[in-house]
């Protein structure tokens, strides 16, 4: 690092760059600028081709399709829950995850288990219709006596099996 | 309401929360336009911190604290009306200023047109997966209720981790979310892409910065200053505008010569550099970053605010509003991601480090505690999080626990060869500076440009301080890698290239640097462009970074 300049003749100016020809000074800045530029120049051409891979119809279906699925378990759970109805997410990791990608923004968790009203869980591997890429979202709810009802999210479908292909991480 | 307009909505409530307090700190310039934003998801990201701390509601906290700043601008505007920002003045005629507006106009529509055109990948709804998982999921935590959000920030049943991140991607979703009624991921997805954008513009306009006021250094002959008022002339009223040209002689009583006045039309070459690499920058930034600017992700918005606090901060003059625009920067750097958080600790450092050199020796005694003491502000506001998440014990604070020893020079390798095929713009940046350094140091010292031994200390503080957390962290390294060293190095790349393109304007002054450095001045005495007769940068020549114009403190030049 270059010792710091001062407004007023500050002692530390850099060693013998004073004494270069001002020829070879002008000829590197040429030179620098040039080869500066081109590298910018040919990384921006890059960049502008990163940014049309966004616009290609695979990237723009897959696209649509992670915003269907999502969309389509977010009808379904509430159409088993209510916003303020607090609620227990149960499931394996990987589906707890996606249900949450799907309600987790405004889905009320309890503040323990036993306060729940509802277990919301994903069913996987449905066929027909009235799924989300054969997806469903279950309610489990356990009324007086201890009694269990299941529910099955209505609503929305996305036809189509499997999860959605996977966005880049 | 539909996406469009509702993120213009959205985009105008935060520039409401962030225009008096940016025009303070930045006052009136191009770059004030993108930052006003900016500034205004930071008054997002401090309500989300008081709401979680104190509760109350997220929105109430919002207006309040906008309320607030802005009620405390126009406070000290009201007691010091020499602090509030001034009209652009009008070109005094010369070539110099016709030009140097014209540079600054043609960079600004030039890279706001670039950011247009790049922006068309919002054209395809791509929702990334830590968007719809974390930033924009706990947009609604924000909206519920008080005790709802601390469940779930405690709770072990929701197994994010991530949740601790700062919070003003979050928080300015929550904004959007609350302004227009519009939940969807998809307006959160459009208003980071456009908070991204802000941030990669007035980075990038560093650049057209650089390069105006390097052409009006190296063309800034002292001669007669046909009513020139000393310090307090208009020459320093336009550098701190920032609007006109740094007609910097002002102060010693004599006034630069118009840029292009004889010295043809390499004169402007540094102008025009400036906003061909700006634009450049632009595609650039983009391209590295893509598609996570336009899908919700957090690295683009603190990796390119981190390149425009590097670039204002440690690269350019050190001007008031220069300082003003680093201090937005690093509060949307640290308040935006942890490894913002990092790099944002690093580059208040290094900027307090830096101003505090800049002061002069023999005001240093008096001064010195003043960067000190911004540095240390800038700290606690983007401190405030990760303290706040240890205090409330929230789910995923890290532990001081870290991965055995043993592990780390692999850790180390793994890191080394995860990151490389992301950073090979430093195999053109290297060389470049090591030639700009050698040969160029005058000229960049002539033209008002900071050493880029700045960046690159930035740059290695931003890199060391991610793989120091690679290396020790306890995760699985090669899938930790294969899912972030993308992204997490976006920062070193882009400040790569932003070094790369610093030294295009500064080279493209040489053959003014020459032309001019012949220039006698009325005492027969040589003298090199934008230095006085001792070979320093005249008084004022870049103005001072407390206060242009009447109240010129003596600036930094470029240490």
């Amino acid at each position: 690092m270059s010792p710091v300049v001062s407004r007023h003749g500050a002692p530390g100016r850099g060693p013998g760059v004073g004494r270069l020809p001002p020829a070879l000074v002008v000829a590197a800045g040429v030179v620098v600028a040039v080869v500066a530029l081109v590298g910018l120049a040919g990384q921006a051409v890059r960049g502008n081709r990163t940014v049309g891979v966004q616009l290609e119809s695979r990237t723009a279906h897959d696209a649509k399709l992670d915003d269907a699925f999502y969309q389509c378990l977010d009808v379904q759970a509430h159409s088993l829950v209510t916003p303020g109805q607090p609620v227990e997410l149960v499931d394996d990791l990987a589906d707890l995850i996606t249900l949450l990608k799907g309600v987790g923004s405004w889905v009320t968790i309890a503040d323990s288990p036993s306060t729940a009203t509802a277990r919301l869980s994903l069913r996987d591997g449905v066929a027909g219709p009235g799924a989300c890429l054969g997806t469903v979202v279950v309610a489990q709810y356990t009324g007086a006596g201890g009694r269990t009802q299941v529910r099955v999210g209505t609503g929305a479908s996305v036809a189509g099996h499997g999860p959605p292909p996977a966005p880049p991480l | 309401m539909t996406t469009i307009p509702a993120a213009t909505a959205t985009l105008a409530v935060l520039a409401l929360a962030g225009l008096l307090p940016a025009m303070a700190l930045v006052g009136l310039r191009w770059i004030t336009v993108p930052l006003v934003p900016l500034a205004g998801a930071v008054v997002a990201a401090v309500a989300a911190t008081c709401y979680l701390a104190t509760g109350g509601s997220f929105m109430a906290w919002f207006v309040g604290l906008s309320v607030l700043a802005a009620g405390a601008v126009l406070a000290v505007w009201s007691a010091r009306p020499e602090l509030r920002p001034r009209p652009v003045p009008a070109p005094d005629g010369s070539p110099t200023g016709t030009s140097y507006r014209v540079a600054g106009i043609v960079g600004a529509v030039a890279v706001l047109a670039a950011c247009i055109w790049c922006l068309r990948g919002l054209g395809t709804p791509t929702v990334g997966f830590d968007a719809r998982a974390v930033w924009l999921l706990r947009a609604g935590w924000f909206l519920q209720s008080h005790h709802q959000l601390l469940v779930k920030m405690r709770v072990n049943d929701v197994p994010l981790i991530q949740s601790v991140y700062p919070p003003l991607i979050s928080a300015s979703a929550a904004v959007a979310a609350s302004v227009t009624g519009d939940q969807s991921v998809r307006l959160g997805v459009v208003v980071v892409a456009l908070l991204n954008t802000c941030a990669l513009t007035a980075a990038a306009f560093a650049l057209v910065e650089g390069g105006r006021t390097c052409a009006a250094r190296l063309c800034a002959r002292p001669g007669p200053a046909p009513g020139a008022t000393g310090a307090g002339g208009a020459g320093g009223a336009s550098a701190v505008s920032g609007a006109g040209p740094p007609t910097g002689t002002t102060g010693a009583g004599g006034a630069p010569g118009p840029a292009g006045e004889g010295g043809g039309p390499v004169a402007f070459a540094p102008m025009v550099v400036g906003v061909v690499a700006a634009v450049a920058l632009v595609f650039v930034g983009f391209g590295i970053t893509e598609p996570f600017t336009t899908n919700g992700y957090a690295d683009p918005l603190w990796s390119m605010a981190a390149v425009g606090a590097m670039a204002y901060g440690l690269q350019l003059g050190g001007r008031r509003a220069e300082q003003g625009a680093a201090v937005i920067f690093v509060l949307v750097t640290g308040m935006t991601k942890n490894e913002g958080l990092a790099t944002g600790a690093a580059l208040i450092v290094l900027i307090a480090l830096r101003s505090l050199l800049a002061i002069p020796a023999v005001e240093r005694r008096r001064r010195w505690w003043r960067p000190l003491v911004l540095g240390a502000a800038e700290l606690a506001a983007i401190g405030a999080w990760p303290v706040l998440m240890r205090v409330i014990h929230a789910r995923g604070v890290t532990s001081s626990s870290h991965s055995p020893i043993g592990t780390w020079p692999g850790r180390a390798r793994a890191t080394a060869d995860g990151m490389a095929p992301y950073l090979h713009v430093l195999v053109l940046a290297a060389p470049i500076a090591v030639v700009g350094g050698l040969v160029l140091s005058r000229v960049r010292r002539a033209g008002g440009v900071g050493n880029d031994w700045w960046s690159w200390v930035a740059l290695a503080g931003g890199l060391t301080a991610i793989g120091g957390a690679l290396v020790t962290g306890v995760g699985a390294i090669e899938p930790w890698l294969e899912t972030t060293v993308h992204r997490v190095t976006e920062f070193a790349a882009l400040a790569g290239w932003w070094i790369v393109a610093m030294w295009a304007v500064v080279a493209a002054g040489a053959p003014s640097w020459e032309r001019e450095r012949r220039a006698v001045l009325p005492d027969g005495t040589a003298a090199r462009p934008g230095e006085g007769p001792d070979g320093e940068p005249p008084p004022a020549a870049l103005g001072g970074p407390h206060g242009e114009g009447g109240r010129m403190d003596p600036g930094p030049t470029a240490p």
